[in-house]
């Protein structure tokens, strides 16, 4: 079914056309009534007729405009994207980047694929073709400029300069350690099973608290709640998980004390790898078999 | 805070790695951060981030006008040894956000907010802080940032318009023989501007965010490098797409356009300070084919021209404004905008038909029209009378 007859007839088509303004970067309504539907189709596929065109109504249909316009090379949209955004992008570069060159260095990359320069048989490969309205066009190019400094960083990390091999002592390899033994496996499948049971947000707060270090108030912003509520969460996740672990356990066999003990001191809590350790500290031989017969002054034995 | 045993920080950090995690798209990742997603979308997204460290760090620092330190990956790993997970982490070093002595502060700043508006009737902000905020309101007005005097000073825009008139460039001095066309400057010259916070009429926080200056070389045949103010910008683009590109296009290996386009993204932006709130001025600007005004600093506009036929350029003097349009349209206002009367253009029995991208104003009733066709039309009556000139006889 066509966007058309979907969203009620080619009059509500005009209104989302009339709204983008989009005819003042030469595109015709036919043009943006196929975005649209492009959009559409990849978000909305099944729906009643009534929520699809209420999704359409709710996108960001001057933004998109714009962002397809510069996606196909028109100028005057160009201009209008440059005034309007390029402040904010160094901003954002800025922002994400915390220092002066990583900023200037990210903002040209991204207006380097905004632009499409990265050209394919000729034809302009612009980013700002999947922008697709559900969010700003700010928003979007700032997520776009976050996955840019991500890819960045970890390229970074991976990149490890001969200098600093020598200095961390890579060349005096050490024997590989046997990997840590873990404990109970019971444990882990009890551990698992608890956190299955968990909501995706649940999980995400989790994550973010205790692998990422993220604080209360930067969680609270992401999902949009206040930073009391993620305390609330956290503190009754933290007391549900040990009880659903310990229940867990406990199915498994184990007695309350054995579970409770199991959770407190967990193997993993103790790094002690003695083998390691000492095939590490005595990895040469201090006297070697072969005797080096002493000299005398003259190098002569 | 209760911590939560060791073994779950593991079997959170290993679902992670043995999932093969394929990425939410950068739309998704995007609608998340500002809670545009529809609900079973936000569940898969935070499914996928529950998993993947890298993509919550995308969404972290995707979030509106975060103040987000970057966390390094294995930063994690640091945290869990040295942090006191018991005690709920702030980012100003462990104090409580919501303690007396900051909701005390909190509530002066409310006050002051209130009072402000109070003052100013009719205020509208049109800057979106919280994402909470972006998703609830309806597709913000895109506006431009206006000239204020510092930008005018910085920039060299120059007026002969008195003191208390209401102006485009307001407030600085102007030597009697120059023109009125706002003058871009190398950036690398001037200080580096400094951080700034405005409180909004919704209480929200606006920040402006003022990049450091980069040491790039610009080209005195780039006009355009500099040009960030949307007021300026659209005019001085408008000519700078069609002037001096030859080099740039042949390094790029782009259409003119592009090139140029690209030259002036990648220089140095420079952020405007919004003006003061006693200030009453007129700002313009042309956004999507349309002459908008604004009779209070920036806080409002309003379109004033606006028709099939697309609007380019303007040049403003005190309460005398042009406006120039495509098919050679011009219009001229004395009255900042109010009325227009449409001006034609003709001289040595032609009449101009191409479209006008820059107006330039000079003293004391020169005007100078530049079309997309390389003609100058000028006139030294206010438009009574005008003069054509082809590129070919320019040189």
């Amino acid at each position: 079914m066509s966007l058309r007859a979907q969203s009620g007839g080619a009059g509500a088509v005009a209104d989302l056309y009339a709204r983008s303004g989009a005819a003042a970067y030469g595109m015709s309504a036919e043009q943006f009534a196929l975005i649209l539907e492009e959009i559409q189709k990849k978000y909305v596929p099944t729906g009643a007729p009534h929520q699809q065109a209420e999704f359409c109504a709710a996108l960001r249909l001057e933004e998109l405009a714009l962002a397809r316009a510069c996606a196909a090379g028109n100028d005057r949209a160009w201009e209008d994207f440059i005034s309007r955004y390029r402040s904010k992008l160094h901003g954002m570069a800025m922002q994400i980047a915390r220092e002066a060159s990583q900023a200037a260095e990210l903002a040209d990359s991204i207006f380097a694929d905004l632009f499409g320069l990265s050209a394919r048989s000729g034809v302009r490969n612009s980013k700002l073709l999947f922008y697709t309205g559900r969010g700003s066009l700010e928003g979007w190019l700032r997520t776009v400029m976050s996955q840019e400094f991500v890819n960045r960083y970890r390229k970074q990390k991976r990149t490890v300069s001969l200098e600093e091999q020598t200095e961390e002592g890579a060349q005096f390899v050490a024997s590989v350690p046997e990997p840590v033994r873990s404990g109970d496996p019971r444990l882990e499948e009890a551990t698992d099973e608890a956190l299955g049971q968990l909501s995706a947000e649940d999980r995400f707060t989790l994550a973010s608290y205790y692998l990422d270090g993220r604080t209360l108030a930067e969680i609270a912003r992401a999902l949009g709640l206040h930073e009391s509520s993620v305390s609330r969460r956290l503190d009754r996740l933290s007391s549900g998980l040990r009880k659903s672990i310990l229940a867990g356990l406990r199915e498994r066999g184990m007695s309350h004390a054995q579970a409770a003990e199991a959770l407190e001191t967990d193997v993993r809590d103790i790094v002690l790898d003695l083998r390691s350790r000492l095939t590490q500290d005595s990895g040469s031989t201090t006297f070697p078999s072969r005797q080096t017969p002493a000299r005398d002054g003259r190098g002569k034995p | 805070m209760t911590d939560v045993p060791k073994i779950v920080h593991s079997r959170l950090r290993a679902a992670g790695q043995a999932a093969g995690l394929a990425h939410p798209e950068t739309e998704l990742l995007a609608a998340f951060a500002e809670q545009a997603l529809l609900p079973d979308e936000r569940e898969s997204v935070l499914a996928h981030l529950a998993l993947c460290a890298d993509c919550r760090e995308v969404a972290a620092l995707s979030l509106p006008e975060a103040n987000v330190a970057p966390m390094p990956v294995d930063a994690e790993a640091e945290a869990v040894g040295t942090k006191d997970l018991r005690e709920p982490v702030s980012q100003s070093g462990g104090r409580v956000w919501f303690g007396w002595g900051n909701l005390r502060w909190a509530a002066l700043a409310a006050g002051i907010a209130v009072a402000v508006l109070a003052m100013r009737p009719g205020v509208r902000h049109v800057e979106q802080a919280s994402p909470i905020a972006v998703a609830k309101q309806p597709s913000p007005q895109v506006e431009s940032i206006p000239v204020t005097p510092q930008v005018a000073e910085e920039f060299h825009v120059q007026s002969d318009a008195p003191a208390g008139a209401s102006a485009t460039k307001p407030d600085v001095e102007k030597p009697a023989t120059s023109s009125h066309r706002a003058k871009t400057e190398t950036p690398a010259a001037k200080p580096m501007p400094t951080r700034k916070q405005a409180m909004t009429t919704d209480n929200q926080v606006a920040q402006l965010a003022k990049p450091e200056r980069h040491a790039y070389a610009v080209s005195s045949a780039d006009r355009a490098s500099v040009a960030s103010t949307s007021v300026e910008g659209t005019t001085e683009a408008s000519a700078a797409v069609q002037s001096d590109d030859a080099a740039i296009s042949s390094d790029l290996g782009l259409p003119v356009s592009t090139g140029n386009l690209m030259a002036r993204a990648q220089a140095p932006a420079v952020e405007k300070a919004k003006p003061a709130f006693e200030e009453s001025t007129t700002f313009w600007t042309i956004s999507a084919g349309a002459l908008k005004r604004s009779l209070d600093g920036g806080q409002n506009w309003q379109t004033v021209l606006k028709g099939k036929r697309t609007w380019r350029c303007y040049a403003a003097r005190g309460q005398e404004v042009w406006a120039g349009g495509a098919k050679g349209t011009l219009q001229h206002s004395t009255d900042s905008g109010t009325t227009w009367s449409r001006i034609a253009v003709s001289g040595d029995g032609e009449s101009l038909g191409s479209d006008v991208i820059q107006i330039e104003l000079q003293a004391p009733s020169g005007i100078v029209l530049e079309t997309d066709n390389h003609q100058t039309w000028s006139s030294i009556d206010s438009g009574q009378s005008w003069q054509k000139k082809d590129l070919a006889e320019k040189k």
